[in-house]
């Protein structure tokens, strides 16, 4: 029934509606409408002009998702109001329909535009090889052992990853380096001389002793009873036993040592020298060192010496110029456990080594130089010298370099080539004959050109699907961080690469080879940051517990449970809990377990109680219940990069966690934060000082999420070593000191105890670090999400981007059921869409 | 070969005999100079040391130029009159800790956020002034070969030269002429090389989207300074080395950082006497192990986390007095060097800071700085507000001005330091 009222009253509220809409299209700026009523309702209060909370303006923040800094903002306000942080608890909150809507009509906007992006464009960034991927590409093609990565800049990283093309950056500098790298690799493959140069001699430590000991002679050598000498440690960590008296005969090549040797405890006792202990097993410390000054040794490796009878080892590394083989006595292995490791009096007895090298695997000529050369014939160069400075000749040398380019550019630039890129190469060669330049030397000038082209030099993807060739080339950057192998290269020819079946069994086969090794390390050194574990030296007054051989030991830790999670598709459950850790004797020790350790070793000995193999230093320990130990978290390594060599930070590790394991990366602190100044005499706790952000509301909000991980994790110090009282510096010797049995008496003191109960951001209270590892493993789904994020960036050379996030999803949901073990995860990665486009 | 040799004029012999030290462009295909011609080459050497001092030992007490000396000033007084002290200076929006340090010489913001991007550093913005006058543009030394301070206009931090011996010997020692004769083969074979390899990336350029194209663009812009570079270099080669008094330098032991901090400071030196150089940036990065020196049982790093434990603060003491000394010893030398008539100390912007106030703490504010020569007046301690600073990039600013560029504009710096 319409009444005057009515009309009235209809027109009154179409110029209400106009003005609303008036005031949304104000707000519109090309947002969707549904976007408009969402926000007028529950957000322009505090994010409109005026009031920019979080410096945040809906009112004039415009719709360009093309632009990636806005896109970004777009993102952060879709995940914001998804997790349910906006609006605030303190404000209404929108019913459930319409946070559902705003999900779905922002999501669908933004996936369009990513997904439109990364078909147009792809994902990955024209990604240049780091230097680890330029180092093992030349060694596997030409077999060359230089140490072409320290050649070469640093690379720049991503969230960790030193292998994410956006971030690796190309100068002047860096071409310098590739032109010299070439050169040197190119001049390292070529034979000179008609039988592989490799000599073994046979040596010991007199001449060294008797002509290079700078006078050092007596006390740091003695003479075992059987006549043979002995290098005496005197408890402190620089030993004497570098092999002065040898050079290597080619610099930068490898060799191989062979040294037959002994343990020997000799302690001073009443009569001048008492050698005791005929049981005693120490470790010895065998790598290449200075020939300048007693340095440390470089590539170390441990070998376990027995006292009462000579062992054989084998020890393989390259020895740059100016080194030289080094052997010392390192710790012994405490038959107590008040024992300490470092002892004055440990002594290595060495009866010979034998060395033989420069080592070349395979036939003469070594593979490089076939690859190169084909089968052309050497001829001397110089008549002087006959045998030795041969050079490759040709009959036919312009018909030969085509011949060869043709058969190797393909491999060098990982694909097909054209014949105007042959010729272009041949140009530069038949230039350079006409220079007066000799054949070799003209070719290799070819070669380098190839070597330092951006063809080589960046992998080769176009947006879209990936070719089988540049599949290829991921693939083997991604698992073996190198070229393709021949298998790899002959699928990608007959383009079955893609074939779901067929990529799946060739990830199995790389994953199962040794080369795999290097993903390990690779991805290791970027997702839990490794790469920095010797960027701080803990303070040995602090620690004096510890030592090189415990650093090397906990990273050889980390990489064989990871390993071992990849070879038994272990859940990514086990990164935060597990209930086996790898262990050797020295972690054993450090973590509380040398009886664990000792009941599962008995299994790995030999008859006369000797290690089987030096692989199987390492071993898989079941863990007792009450370890504190398990998962990568726990790890020694994990949590020496996590702190800072003198103390450890809540907020740093806090921070670590969430980036590394859960995937949620917090917000960087505002600018006007002073920092913390540590006190390490033990005046305040950390807790303590901390006190005050948590209570203050700005702070609040990030650290109710970043405190509760590091504080779960205090218990552990900066070695790894779990304590119940923080260690600090007394002020005076008179306080009180512990000391260390069988060592020199170290100035710490019992601090203030550690408390790591805490309560997440949800309210969910802990206890200690075990509580804490229960409450994260509800969630193993968000575990799984952050390892294939970091997977994803390794494998492909990207961070996750918008439109990745429906495949991931879909790879988590698809490996729920076996609760995501690693190893479905890699294929899943691989299998996905995310993998096979660019 | 050898008429090539005797052909080539030989560039020091005129210059000596002109008695004037002019800067002559070499080759006519070179860069035509930016820079209007001065009579007095102007030089910059900047150093950063990455742990940072121990300010309360440091900073005076007082301000101005009656400042009573603090401990660790006591070092430097016979200098008082040739440098300045300065306080409370700090780069805006540079509160990184030790990342701080990437953008001390460029003044960039943010350096720990991800998505990062440094812009150039006053060392390569001034050489590509005043680098072509020279035979090295520019010279970068640090004492770590993982850790430079020197970045170029893409953002990249330019690897630096670690070892005195290598620097010097390529510097000053001259090659067989066998050697050279092999060198010069192959720079004409790099130029070969880099000629096709540029057609090559032009090609590739045109067929990537425009986020690759960015670099595919690195890489071409690598490729044509790396040819420039050869041209100057061909031309260099020939030419035998200056002499010094000094024969030699050899590397000290791997630990021994701040020794191998003074060897770079000579050689530094030295090549800027010779005019080999007018541009040097020197990186001191204390070394992660203990060192072997007697007082100082920890390392550095280590110690400059001192947690205000006095006994760790009495050990770095030990350090930066050391590190000091060698400071000094390089400000004597300087003062003693003839510059043609003028000391080069004067002719020099010497620099030496830190991009931490307070390494202990990772604060990036309050910085300690250490200006000498430039042709500015000296003698005293300037003290800003730490609270409230001009930017430090207006000290590169006074810097840049002083080497001839008529900017006053670098970084966050809008003018020179007041």
């Amino acid at each position: 029934m319409t009444t005057r009222g009515t009309v009235l009253h209809r027109s009154l509220l179409r110029c209400i509606a106009l003005s609303l809409c008036l005031v949304t299209s104000a707000l519109a700026n090309d947002h969707p409408t549904k976007l408009a009523g969402f926000f007028e309702t529950h957000c322009v209060d505090c994010h409109d002009s005026d009031t920019s909370e979080g410096g945040l303006d809906l009112v004039s923040l415009k719709w360009s998702p093309h632009d990636s800094d806005n896109f970004r903002r777009w993102v952060r306000i879709l995940d914001k109001v998804d997790r349910g942080e906006m609006p605030p608890s303190s404000e209404d909150r929108p019913d459930e329909e319409s946070q559902a809507r705003f999900h779905r009509v922002l999501g669908q906007r933004l996936q369009d535009v990513s997904l439109d992006r990364q078909n147009q464009r792809g994902r990955v960034v024209y990604r240049r090889l780091n230097r680890v991927e330029y180092a093992n590409t030349l060694h596997d093609l030409l077999g060359v052992d230089t140490a072409l990565r320290e050649l070469l800049p640093a690379d720049g990283t991503e969230h960790g990853f030193d292998n994410v093309g956006e971030a690796l950056n190309l100068s002047v500098a860096h071409l310098e380096r590739y032109l010299e790298a070439a050169d040197i690799a190119l001049r390292e493959a070529t034979a000179t001389t008609l039988e592989a140069p490799t000599t073994k001699i046979r040596t010991d430590f007199e001449e060294t002793w008797h002509d290079y000991n700078h006078g050092f002679q007596n006390s740091q050598w003695v003479n075992a009873p059987d006549g043979n000498l002995a290098i005496v440690s005197g408890g402190g960590a620089i030993a004497h036993g570098t092999l002065r008296a040898w050079t290597p005969p080619l610099v930068d090549a490898r060799y191989k040592f062979r040294v037959r040797a002994r343990a020997m405890m000799q302690r001073k006792g009443k009569s001048k020298e008492e050698i005791l202990a005929h049981d005693r097993h120490i470790i010895s410390r065998v790598g290449v060192a200075s020939q300048l000054k007693d340095g440390r040794a470089g590539n170390p490796a441990f070998f376990e010496l027995s006292a009462d009878q000579y062992r054989e080892f084998v020890y393989e590394a390259r020895v740059p110029r100016g080194h030289t083989f080094s052997i010392a006595p390192h710790r012994v292995i405490p038959t107590s456990p008040d024992e300490r490791g470092m002892q004055s009096g440990m002594c290595v007895v060495v009866d010979w080594i034998e060395i033989e090298g420069p080592l070349y695997e395979g036939d003469w000529p070594p593979k490089g130089h076939r690859l190169l050369y084909g089968d052309l014939p050497l001829a001397p160069s110089d008549p002087a010298r006959p045998t030795t400075d041969m050079r490759v000749v040709s009959d036919e040398p312009v018909g030969d370099a085509k011949r060869l380019l043709t058969k190797v550019l393909p491999i060098i630039f990982r694909r097909p080539v054209t014949d105007a890129e042959i010729d272009s190469h041949l140009q530069l060669f038949i230039e350079q004959l006409d220079r007066g330049r000799a054949f070799d030397q003209a070719l290799r000038a070819a070669y380098k050109m190839a070597l330092a082209s951006p063809s080589f030099l960046f992998l080769q993807e176009w947006p879209g699907r990936l070719s089988d060739h540049a599949l290829a080339a991921r693939l083997s950057y991604g698992l073996w961080a190198s070229l393709p192998d021949a298998e790899l290269n002959g699928l990608a020819e007959r383009g079955q690469l893609h074939e779901p079946q067929v990529l799946r069994a060739q990830t199995e086969r790389m994953l199962r080879s040794p080369k795999a090794k290097r993903f390990h390390r690779q991805f290791l050194d970027s997702w839990l940051n490794l790469r920095d574990i010797d960027f701080t030296q803990p303070d040995l007054k602090l620690y004096p517990e510890f030592d090189s051989y415990l650093q090397a030991s906990m990273v050889a830790e980390s990489e064989a449970f990871f390993a071992e999670m990849l070879s038994k598709n272990l859940s990514v459950a086990n990164v935060i809990d597990s209930d086996f850790a790898i262990l050797n004797d020295r972690l054993a020790e450090h973590y509380g377990l040398t009886e664990a350790f000792r009941k599962t070793l008995s299994g790995h000995l030999t008859d006369d109680g000797r290690l089987r193999s030096e692989e199987e230093r390492l071993i898989k320990v079941p863990l007792p219940a009450d370890s504190r130990r398990g998962g990568f978290i726990t790890q020694g390594a994990v949590l020496k990069v996590s702190a800072n060599g003198t103390n450890t930070s809540p907020i740093v590790r806090g921070a670590y966690f969430l980036e590394r394991i859960l995937g949620t990366p917090p917000d960087p602190p505002p600018s006007n934060v002073p920092a913390v100044e540590p006190d390490i005499r033990g005046a305040t706790t950390i807790r303590e000082q901390l006190d005050k952000h948590r209570n203050q509301s700005a702070c609040a909000g990030c650290h109710a999420k970043l405190d509760p991980p590091g504080f779960a994790l205090e218990n552990y110090d900066v070695t790894g070593r779990w304590r119940s009282h923080y260690r600090a510096i007394p002020e005076s010797a008179a306080d009180k000191v512990v000391k260390n049995a069988g060592s020199d008496v170290r100035y710490y003191i019992d601090g203030p105890s550690v408390e790591s109960h805490y309560t997440l951001a949800d309210g969910r209270r802990f206890e200690d670090i075990d509580e804490f590892k229960g409450l994260m493993l509800e969630d193993t789904r968000q575990l799984a999400s952050c390892m294939v994020e970091k997977l994803v960036t390794h494998l492909t050379g990207a961070t996750p981007q918008f439109a990745d996030r429906e495949v991931i999803q879909q790879i988590l949901s698809t490996s729920e059921a076996s609760e995501y073990g690693l190893r479905d995860l890699v294929h899943a990665v691989i299998q996905s869409r995310i993998f096979q486009m660019k | 070969m050898k008429s090539i040799l005797k052909r080539r004029v030989r560039r020091r012999t005129l210059l000596r005999g002109s008695g004037v030290s002019i800067a002559l462009p070499w080759l006519d295909c070179m860069q035509p100079a930016l820079a209007a011609e001065i009579s007095q080459p102007k030089r910059f050497l900047g150093v950063l040391n990455y742990f940072s001092f121990h300010t309360p030992l440091l900073f005076p007490s007082d301000e101005g130029f009656d400042y009573t000396p603090s401990p660790y000033l006591e070092l430097l007084q016979r200098h008082r009159q040739d440098f300045t002290i300065i306080s409370g200076l700090n780069h805006p929006d540079v509160r990184d800790g030790h990342a701080s340090d990437k953008s001390f010489f460029t003044g960039a913001a943010h350096p720990n956020s991800s998505s990062f991007r440094n812009t150039i550093s006053i060392d390569q913005l001034a050489a590509e002034s005043i680098g072509h006058a020279t035979r090295y543009p520019a010279l970068n030394f640090s004492t770590s070969p993982a850790y430079s301070c020197s970045y170029n206009r893409h953002g990249v931090a330019l690897p630096p030269e670690t070892s005195p011996e290598r620097a010097f010997a390529k510097l000053f020692i001259n090659g067989t002429e066998a050697e050279i004769a092999d060198e010069i083969t192959r720079i004409q074979e790099g130029q070969s090389i880099l000629d096709r390899i540029a057609g090559q990336a032009t090609k590739l350029r045109r067929s990537v989207g425009p986020v690759d194209r960015d670099k595919l663009d690195q890489y071409f812009t690598s490729v044509r300074e790396l040819e420039q570079r050869m041209v100057r270099i061909e031309g260099y080669v020939s030419e035998p080395k200056p002499e010094v008094d000094v024969s030699v330098i050899h590397d000290p032991a791997p630990g021994e950082d701040i020794v191998r901090f003074g060897l770079l400071l000579e050689v530094a030196r030295l090549a800027m006497q010779a005019d080999l150089t007018r541009i040097v940036t020197l990186y001191y990065v204390g070394s992660s192990k203990a060192p072997s020196q007697p007082g100082a049982s920890f390392a550095y790093h280590n110690l400059s986390h001192h947690g205000q434990d006095s006994e760790k603060i009495e050990h770095l003491a030990v350090l930066e007095r050391d590190l000091l000394r060698q400071w000094g010893g390089y400000l004597s030398r300087m003062n003693e060097t003839d510059a043609g008539g003028s000391r080069l100390l004067d002719d020099t912007f010497s620099v030496m800071g830190a991009a931490m106030g307070n390494a202990s703490s990772h604060s990036a504010t309050n910085l300690p700085l250490l200006v000498a020569g430039g042709g500015l007046r000296h003698g005293q301690h300037l003290a800003y507000d730490p609270d409230d600073p001009p930017p430090l990039c207006n000290l590169w600013v006074t810097a840049l001005q002083h080497m001839g560029l008529e900017t006053d504009q670098f970084g966050s710096g809008r003018s020179t330091l007041s």
